[in-house]
């Protein structure tokens, strides 16, 4: 009897090893980062807590004596069947105004220049051992778009969701850190006090809510695998710029974000089990996941220098490092270093409107990814 | 190295690449497009007015 009630209290503790310790430390480094650094809290607190709940003795959260826990439920429901990161994008589109976009639409090129680190970081991927699949997934960390990140990764490569979502949100909270010296490095002095001319026309309605209808359709008849992704997050602005759904569209942008990115979260991070996050694949993921962001935010700005060879008048080559996802984030940056360089140089508008393409960027990206990797690998 | 896979990673980023910038080269043709039917209307309703 005393033998079986001392067992009943050190059979927790004795079923956990260094292993589940050490995923302890990972959360509650998470946790840290979230809270003292605010690095992407609404992400990382979650993720973090559920990296730790998952790695309690038992994984009692997971799965149970054969019956499966609370954690795995929300993940079969909102990751496998891809709900959570399409519903996150009906908020995102919610909050995107594409006004600047119109006001000078060549812009989206560096909506395309700014993604060639996804291509860059695949091959670089598969030449250090990663499957297609699992190189597609550790590539798109670079458009610094979670849901996209989340919803190819849930075809293509479950088992590294842990790690490659982590990596992703990392990263989207240290583009101030990421950006600024690749964009010095690529550019000289004279490039960075270029001043772009200030556009301001009238956009009219009908442009504004045909627009993500034309999108949704574009996309959808080039890569057909793309319309959720593009449908969603086209959905959530229409439903801002139609201007008769002001509550639907403050739902999405607030109630409907927060409530899924809370779940997206614990979910994410209850695939952090610890004998699939300690694996050497992890340290390769996050050093891909950084060269992406490297590459992305070069790819841009290389672009852009390109385009001025030709150009009489020139662009600013910071505004090509825009081009990722990153919103509103990467067009802070860009206005704080040009504001560095010439405290009267506001390019802000210009920024922002490659960030705005950066965003339609990404989602055509994955869905490009998506489309033409089983091809590739069926050919 | 799997030779396979290397060519296949740069025939995505070839591909991939060519299909973005179409992409968004159509894009920004059907916008121009847009405005350019948003200007012509806008005088015609101030002539209207």
């Amino acid at each position: 009897m005393l033998q079986s009630v001392i067992h009943f209290f050190i059979d927790g503790i004795s079923a956990i090893g260094w292993q589940e310790v050490t995923m302890y430390g990972i959360g509650c480094l998470l946790i840290w980062l979230a809270v003292s650094k605010d690095y992407e809290p609404m992400l990382l607190l979650p993720i973090g807590f559920g990296a730790i709940l998952v790695n309690l003795p038992y994984a009692v959260v997971w799965e149970h004596e054969g019956t499966i826990g609370v954690l795995q439920y929300l993940f079969n429901a909102g990751i496998l069947t891809e709900i959570f990161p399409l519903l996150i994008f009906v908020g995102v589109g919610a909050m995107i105004d594409f006004r600047p976009l119109f006001q000078r639409p060549w812009m989206m090129l560096f909506g395309a220049a700014a993604h060639f680190g996804i291509f860059l970081t695949i091959v670089l991927a598969v030449v250090l051992g990663f499957d297609l699949k699992e190189a597609a997934c550790i590539g798109v960390i670079g458009a610094a778009d979670g849901p996209t990140t989340i919803y190819i990764t849930a075809r293509f490569a479950k088992h590294l969701m842990g790690p490659i979502t982590v990596v992703a949100y990392s990263y989207m909270s240290l583009v101030p850190i990421i950006q600024p010296p690749v964009i010095r490095a690529l550019t000289t002095k004279n490039e960075r006090l270029i001043r772009m001319r200030a556009e301001d026309h009238n956009i009219p309605g009908f442009v504004t809510i045909s627009f993500p209808i034309i999108v949704t359709l574009l996309a959808s008849f080039l890569v057909p695998i793309a319309a959720p992704l593009i449908g969603f997050l086209m959905f959530g602005n229409l439903i801002r710029e139609c201007g008769v759904l002001a509550k639907l569209s403050s739902a999405a942008q607030n109630e409907l974000s927060n409530l899924v990115t809370l779940l997206l979260g614990i979910t994410v991070g209850s695939t952090m089990r610890a004998d699939d996050f300690l694996r050497w694949q992890t340290l390769l993921i996050m050093a891909l996941g950084l060269f992406a962001f490297i590459f992305n935010t070069a790819g841009g700005v290389l672009f852009a220098k390109f385009l001025n060879l030709f150009l009489k008048t020139k662009i600013n080559p910071m505004l090509g490092a825009c081009g990722i996802s990153a919103f509103p984030m990467a067009s802070r940056v860009i206005q704080k270093m040009a504001l560095k360089e010439d405290s009267s140089n506001i390019i802000l508008m210009h920024a922002v409107t490659a960030n705005v393409s950066g965003q339609i960027g990404s989602v055509v990206a994955g869905g490009i990814v998506l489309a033409l990797v089983p091809i590739l690998l069926g050919l | 190295m799997n030779t396979v896979a290397l060519n296949q990673s740069l025939s995505l980023t070839l591909i991939g690449m060519i299909v973005l910038f179409a992409f968004m080269g159509l894009l920004i043709i059907v916008t121009y497009a847009f405005l350019s039917i948003a200007k012509r209307i806008a005088p015609k309703k101030e002539d209207a007015a």
